[in-house]
């Protein structure tokens, strides 16, 4: 007896537009981890430096005006521009965004290619560019978490807590500035990555190349900065360049050590995008990916 | 009306290496075999229809379209089984089919429901919520004919579908295939294995190399090239044979008495009937044997000139 005993059946239903196809493989690379509970508590971890400015938002518009706590909040740092690109270009924060651009980033595409699914989603109606749409915004979607969203989450605390949405028209650079950040740093480390893992097929070692560049590359700049004493030597310093695009979109001044002009960062970033969209067109309109 | 797939002097290089130096054939419909050794450039040609290796000059059209310009419409109607591996780990059957029906613009309520239906079909309902890197080899190959059937394509670009599977699987794979073109689908099945090739296709190119060696009706090729012979003789056998011998035939004394007479192209039958008169005996039987592809394959092999020990 053959085994299709209920025999093939036609199709008869809709179908989605085309343009709204890169969102099931943008949802089957995003949820996976959140079913990841060490993932979940990471970025757990990335928000705890923005609950100590949600407290600060707490002491300074609902203590701020008693008599008793009047001294001892004047004294704490207030919520604005400065304490925003201190938040956003902390260490340890920073750290923790490079870690979760590894985790997610290095089997974006080097999974795919590993396991030859790479073929089987091009042999289907979608372009590269939706693909990797769809892989960049999976990626995107965490790194929000360590800038725009708690900023956001920070503006509504500060305008819901005092019901006065002048804080806004007042620091209204928090807003496009994290945005331009966003837009800048972590977009920039997402075609980065993106570009990184064409590249190979082990997550692995496309992880572990991001670590060499990044990690060691800071290390390495430490090491010069000490024997040269050249603030120009943190160029290369992907870590550095983030916090001082951070402090210059937020129009802080950076730390001493990092001052380097504006218009280096900014050569950086646009350089590494234009580098890691060269890359990307060349692997997939050339269809070297998926050798 | 245009034809299915039509490839026309298509080359395809890697780097210095020439993996496909001007293929040209066309499938109208039904079943197509593309055989060939390992090497031989049928992944590199089924990938170039799908534009996934660029070409580097000729054409290919599907559905009366150019491979380059494959639109979502055309896509749609493509259904693609990978040579290996081509199923994400970490995901269970329905899950990875349902996607892949997403991708192709059904709906996720349809693309589950769709899902199940063609898990069904390949006979995978029992193992469908396990995940894939448990699979079988040939559970695997099950599971990516159902993902290449869960968007309903007309054409199915089929890469080694039975590779690795036990005699018993492959058959019933080959049945899954036989049900489709039955039903409509044109498949183009790319295979070395082939027995495959003889029991779905109406229609082989032989390809090495990256060149077309052959490409013919399986049934008008089997019968062209048939001058394999069984005899069943009367008289002085002995005679016979070395008659048959001294006019350049190959003769074999089978088992069961039978001879096995195999005449060069071109030599009519009837030649044989009039070498028996002449030898003073009688054919009691004498019925044309059809030459199994395999023969068939390594003659158009070696007409090329390709050695065995080439392939």
């Amino acid at each position: 007896m053959p085994i299709f005993e209920q025999g093939y059946e036609t199709y008869e239903g809709s179908k989605r537009s085309v343009k709204r196809r890169w969102m099931p493989l943008f949802r089957e690379e995003v949820s996976p981890f959140f079913r990841h509970k060490r993932f979940i508590f990471l970025l757990i971890l990335a928000l705890v430096p923005w609950m100590y400015g949600v407290a600060l938002t707490f002491l300074h518009t609902q203590l701020g005006n008693a008599e008793w706590a009047k001294e001892l909040v004047g004294k704490l740092p207030e919520v604005n521009e400065t304490l925003v690109a201190k938040l956003l270009a902390n260490g340890y924060d920073l750290f923790l965004l490079l870690i979760v651009v590894i985790w997610v980033g290095s089997g974006l595409v080097a999974r795919d290619r590993k396991d030859k699914t790479l073929e089987v989603f091009m042999s289907r109606a979608l372009s590269p560019t939706q693909y990797l749409w769809a892989k960049g915004a999976a990626l995107g979607l965490f790194l929000m978490l360590f800038s725009l969203l708690p900023t956001l989450v920070l503006v509504v605390f500060q305008v819901g807590l005092t019901g006065d949405a002048g804080w806004i028209l007042a620091h209204f650079r928090v807003l496009w500035g994290t945005t331009l950040y966003t837009l800048f740093g972590p977009c920039v480390l997402i075609l980065f990555m993106l570009a990184l893992s064409s590249l190979g097929r082990s997550p692995r070692i496309v992880g572990l190349v991001f670590i060499a560049i990044v990690f060691l590359g800071n290390v390495a700049c430490g090491i010069l900065y000490g024997i040269t004493h050249s603030v120009s030597v943190w160029f290369f310093s992907v870590s550095t360049q983030l916090s001082l695009l951070a402090h210059r979109c937020l129009g802080v001044a950076p730390p001493r050590h990092e001052a380097m002009p504006f218009g280096a960062t900014v050569f950086f970033f646009v350089g590494l995008a234009l580098a890691s969209l060269a890359v990307l067109a060349l692997r997939f309109y050339r269809r070297g990916v998926l050798r | 009306m245009s034809a299915v797939l039509s490839v026309q002097d298509a080359i395809v290089s890697y780097g210095k290496v020439k993996a496909l130096g001007g293929v040209a054939f066309q499938v109208d419909g039904g079943a197509v075999g593309l055989l060939g050794p390992n090497g031989a450039g049928k992944s590199t040609l089924i990938k170039a229809i799908l534009n996934l290796v660029p070409l580097d000059s000729g054409r290919i059209t599907v559905m009366g379209t150019d491979s380059r310009k494959l639109g979502p419409a055309l896509r749609d109607s493509v259904g693609y089984v990978p040579e290996r591996e081509g199923v994400r780990p970490g995901m269970n059957g329905v899950a990875w089919v349902a996607l892949l029906g997403e991708l192709s613009g059904l709906p996720r309520r349809s693309a589950v429901e769709r899902a199940h239906e063609v898990l069904q079909y390949v006979g995978l309902e029992e193992s469908r919520y396990r995940n894939v890197e448990t699979f079988s080899t040939g559970m695997r190959q099950r599971l990516k004919l159902a993902a290449a059937l869960v968007h309903d394509p007309a054409l199915l670009l089929l890469d080694e579908p039975t590779a690795g599977m036990d005699p018993v699987g492959r058959e019933e794979m080959l049945e899954l295939c036989g049900d489709l073109v039955k039903k409509g689908k044109t498949v183009l099945l790319s295979t070395h294995i082939l027995k495959d090739v003889e029991v779905l296709c109406d229609h082989v190119v032989i390809l090495h190399r990256g060149e077309v060696l052959a490409g013919v009706s399986v049934e008008d090729w089997t019968r062209s090239e048939a001058q394999h012979f069984l005899v069943q003789w009367e008289g002085d056998g002995d005679a016979f044979v070395a008659a048959c011998t001294a006019a350049g035939w190959t003769v074999e004394r089978r088992r069961d008495g039978l001879l096995k007479l195999v005449l060069p192209p071109g030599e009519k039958p009837r030649a044989v009937f009039k070498l028996a008169s002449e030898t003073g005996g009688a054919i009691n039987r004498f019925v044309r044997e059809a030459t199994s592809l395999e023969e068939l394959f390594l003659s158009a092999l070696q007409k090329n000139g390709v050695n065995h020990a080439d392939l």
